[in-house]
C-alpha cells in the first residue's frame, strides 16, 4: 500500500497535461492558497484561449473544465473538512482547514486524471449501460478506498511530524472522518466520470459542428465564384431580344451584335474563377461587353479607356472589372436622362496597379442599392483570396458627381499563355 | 374602337419589338412610350392607356413598383421579362401572362387575345384587385416595408413609413398623413394594411390605420369611448373592437 500513491501519481499525470501543472505548482506555492491561485489562472488562460482561437479543440476544453472542477474540489475539501470539526464543537479555524485539507486535495489531485483516464478508456454508452456502469460502480469504490487509505496514512504521518499541530481531541474521530470520506469519494468518482463524458460529447459535438460550418462557407464561396463566372441571365436575354429585333431592320448591326455576343460567351466558358489574365484580356472582354452594351442603350452609353500599353501588360484577377461596370451601367446609366459616361482607368502608383471604373451617374445616394451589395462583397472576396491584405477596394461618390469604383492590387507582370496561378 | 396602349422598356430596341409587333393588331393604338418606371407612371397619368406593356427589371422603379405607385389607377398590364426566376415563378402562381424576350410571336398574340376580352368585358379597372397577391409576394420577398409608393399627381412619391403618422379612408382613396402633408392614394384600407409593418400600423378604427410609434396618448371620453392622440396634437377616435389588438400593441 505504501509504494501505491507515488506510482499513482507519475503513472495517471502522464496523460492529462494540466494534472502535470498542477503538481508543479503545489511544489513551488507549498500552500493551499497558492494552489488555488494557480489553478484559477489556468483555468482563465484555458477559457480565453477557447474564445479568441479555433472552434471544436475538445482537450482544451476538457482541461478547462477539469481546472474548473479541480478549484470546486478544493472548495469542497475546505469546507467539508471545517464544517465537519465545527460540527464536533471543537475550535478550528480556516486557516487549519485549509492546512488540514492539504493531504486530501492532493491526493485527490493525483486521483483525479486516474478517473478521467479510466473514463476515457471506459466510456459509458446506451448499449454498455448494463455491463459499463457496474465495472464503474466497482472502481469507484475501490478508488475511494484507496484515497481513504492514503488518506489515513498521510494524515498520520504528517501529524507524527508535527506539521499539521492538530488539536489532539481531533485524534479521536478520524475513523468517522473516513468513514465520510469513503462516501465522498465515490460521489466524487461519479462527478469526474459524468464531467469527463459530457466534456467529450461536446468537443465531438463542437468538432461536427466547425466541420459542417467549414463545409458550407466552402460551398458558398464556390457557389458565388460560379455566379460571377456565370454571365447574368438577365444580360443575355436582354442581349438576344435585341438582336431578334436588330435582324429586320438592321442585319448587319444585328450580325455585330452576335459576334460580340460570341466571343463574351467564348471567354466566359474558357475562363475560371482562380485565374489572372492580363489586363490586355480583361480590358478586351470589357470591350465586346460595352459594344452590346452600347447597342441596346443606343446613345445613351459612351465608354472611354484609359490604359496605357505598359499597364495592360500587367496581371488581374480574371473578369474582376466586369461587374463594376455593369454597376456602373444598372446604377449610373440607367438613370441618368442624357447620355451616361463610363471611364475606365490602369495605372501604375508606386508598386501597385490601380483599376478605377467611374460614372457619372446620379450618384450612390440615388442608387437603390438592390443587388449591388452582393456584387461588391464578391468583388471583395475575390481581391482578398488572390492578394491576402495587399488589395484596397472602394466605391464612393465622386467629387463632380457619380460614383467611383476603385481596385488597388499589387502590380505583376502577367505571363504569357494568361492562366497564371 | 381601337385600345391605347403604352409601351414601358428601359432599352429603346425591346421597345420597338413589341411596338412592330402591336402594329400588326388593328384594333390597338400606340399612344406613348415610357423609359422607366416614373416615366412610364407619368405618362400613364397623361394619356390613360387601357393597356400598358411592362417591362419588369428597369432602373429605379421597376415594373411591380410602377403597379404599386399606381394602385386602383393601374390599367390593363401585360409584363415583358428577359429574366428573373422570382417574378416567373410569381406570375405563374398568380395566373398573371407575361411575355418572355425575345418575344415569340404566338405567344404575343394570344397575350394580346387575353387583354383584348378582358378590355371588351370592361374587366381592366379591377387590374389592381388581379395583381395584389402578386405584390403582396413581391412585397414579402423584398422585405420592403420601411417605404411605400404614392403617386402625386404624374409623380411618384417614396414615403417612409416612419414618417407616415397615420392613413384615413376617404370614399374610394386612402389619405395618407406625411408630416404636414397629405397625400391622396387610390387604394383601399386593406391592401395598405398588408403593405405595412403590422408591428407599427395598427388598425383603430374601420376607417384609420395609426403608426404605433406617433401615438402619445390614449383618452378615455366620458361617453365610453376612446380617442387616440397623435404626437401632432390629432385625435383620433378608438373603435372599441380594435381597443384590444392596439394596446396589445402599445404594451408589446
Amino acid at each position: 500500500m505504501n509504494g501505491w500513491p507515488r506510482n499513482t501519481v507519475k503513472a495517471f499525470s502522464a496523460p492529462v497535461d494540466g494534472a502535470s501543472g498542477f503538481d508543479q505548482d503545489i511544489g513551488r506555492h507549498g500552500s493551499p492558497s497558492g494552489l488555488v491561485t494557480s489553478v484559477r489562472l489556468d483555468y482563465m488562460v484555458e477559457s480565453t484561449k477557447r474564445q479568441d482561437n479555433r472552434v471544436g479543440a475538445p482537450p482544451a476544453t476538457a482541461h478547462g473544465l477539469i481546472a474548473g472542477a479541480v478549484l470546486l474540489l478544493c472548495g469542497f475539501v475546505i469546507t467539508q473538512l471545517y464544517v465537519w470539526i465545527r460540527f464536533w464543537n471543537l475550535r478550528f479555524s480556516w486557516g487549519e482547514a485549509i492546512k488540514w485539507s492539504v493531504p486530501d486535495i492532493v491526493i485527490w489531485l493525483a486521483t483525479v486524471p486516474l478517473i478521467v483516464w479510466l473514463a476515457r478508456k471506459l466510456p459509458l454508452a446506451r448499449d454498455n449501460l448494463v455491463s459499463r456502469v457496474p465495472i464503474h460502480l466497482v472502481l469507484s469504490i475501490a478508488v475511494s478506498t484507496g484515497v481513504m487509505a492514503l488518506l489515513f496514512y498521510s494524515d498520520g504521518w504528517l501529524n507524527w511530524s508535527g506539521w499539521l499541530g492538530a488539536p489532539r481531541d481531533l485524534l479521536s474521530a478520524p475513523r468517522y472522518r473516513y468513514g465520510v470520506s469513503f462516501h465522498t469519494g465515490v460521489m466524487i468518482y461519479w462527478a469526474v466520470v459524468s464531467i469527463t463524458q459530457a466534456t467529450e460529447f461536446y468537443g465531438l459535438f463542437r468538432q461536427r459542428d466547425a466541420a459542417a460550418l467549414r463545409f458550407q462557407a466552402d460551398l458558398t464561396r464556390a457557389r458565388l465564384q460560379a455566379l460571377k463566372m456565370q454571365l447574368d441571365p438577365h444580360f443575355l436575354f436582354n442581349t438576344l431580344n435585341s438582336i431578334s429585333v436588330l435582324m429586320r431592320r438592321d442585319p448587319d448591326g444585328a450580325d455585330r451584335m452576335l459576334t460580340h455576343l460570341s466571343s463574351l460567351l467564348r471567354m466566359t466558358f474558357e475562363s475560371r474563377a482562380s485565374m489572372k489574365v492580363s489586363l490586355a484580356q480583361e480590358v478586351d472582354f470589357l470591350r465586346q461587353y460595352l459594344a452590346i452594351q452600347q447597342v441596346r442603350f443606343e446613345d445613351r452609353l459612351l465608354v472611354e479607356f484609359d490604359v496605357p500599353e505598359g499597364v495592360l501588360e500587367l496581371s488581374v484577377p480574371n473578369l474582376i472589372l466586369q461587374p463594376l461596370v455593369e454597376n456602373a451601367i444598372k446604377h449610373g446609366i440607367g438613370k441618368t436622362t442624357g447620355p451616361g459616361k463610363i471611364v475606365i482607368t490602369g495605372r501604375t502608383v508606386g508598386s501597385e496597379l490601380e483599376l478605377i471604373v467611374a460614372d457619372d451617374g446620379p450618384g450612390l445616394n440615388g442608387s437603390t442599392g438592390e443587388g449591388t451589395g452582393i456584387g461588391l462583397e464578391n468583388t471583395r472576396a475575390r481581391l482578398e483570396m488572390f492578394y491576402p491584405e495587399a488589395s484596397e477596394f472602394s466605391v464612393t461618390d465622386a467629387e463632380g458627381g457619380g460614383v467611383v469604383a476603385r481596385i488597388l492590387i499589387p502590380a505583376e507582370m502577367a505571363e504569357e499563355e494568361g492562366g497564371v496561378e | 374602337m381601337s385600345f391605347r396602349v403604352l409601351v414601358v422598356d428601359d432599352e429603346p430596341l425591346a421597345r420597338e419589338g413589341v411596338i412592330r409587333l402591336l402594329n400588326e393588331e388593328k384594333d390597338f393604338q400606340l399612344v406613348g412610350e415610357a423609359r422607366d418606371g416614373h416615366d412610364a407612371v407619368s405618362a400613364i397619368n397623361d394619356m390613360e392607356p387601357d393597356l400598358v406593356f411592362l417591362d419588369v427589371q428597369m432602373p429605379g422603379l421597376d415594373g411591380f413598383g410602377v403597379v404599386e405607385a399606381m394602385g386602383d389607377d393601374m390599367p390593363g398590364v401585360i409584363f415583358v421579362t428577359a429574366y428573373d426566376e422570382f417574378a416567373l415563378k410569381a406570375f405563374d402562381i398568380h395566373a398573371v401572362d407575361y411575355l418572355l424576350k425575345p418575344i415569340e410571336r404566338e405567344r404575343f398574340a394570344s397575350a394580346l387575345d387575353e387583354a383584348r376580352s378582358r378590355l371588351r368585358n370592361g374587366e381592366t379597372p379591377g387590374e389592381s384587385e388581379r395583381l395584389e397577391p402578386l405584390l403582396d409576394d413581391v412585397h414579402r420577398q423584398r422585405n420592403n416595408f420601411n417605404r411605400i409608393l404614392v403617386k402625386d399627381r404624374g409623380n411618384v412619391r417614396v414615403v417612409r413609413t416612419d414618417e407616415l403618422l397615420w392613413i384615413a379612408a376617404a370614399g374610394n382613396y386612402a389619405r395618407l398623413y406625411v408630416g404636414d402633408e397629405q397625400l391622396l392614394m387610390r387604394q383601399t384600407m386593406t391592401t395598405l394594411e398588408k403593405r405595412l409593418d403590422p408591428d407599427r400600423f395598427v388598425r383603430i378604427h374601420r376607417s384609420t390605420i395609426v403608426n404605433v410609434d406617433h401615438i402619445t396618448e390614449i383618452r378615455a371620453r366620458d361617453n365610453g369611448e376612446y380617442v387616440v392622440v397623435m404626437d401632432q396634437g390629432k385625435k383620433l377616435t378608438l373603435s372599441r373592437r380594435y381597443r384590444d389588438v392596439l394596446e396589445g400593441r402599445l404594451r408589446g
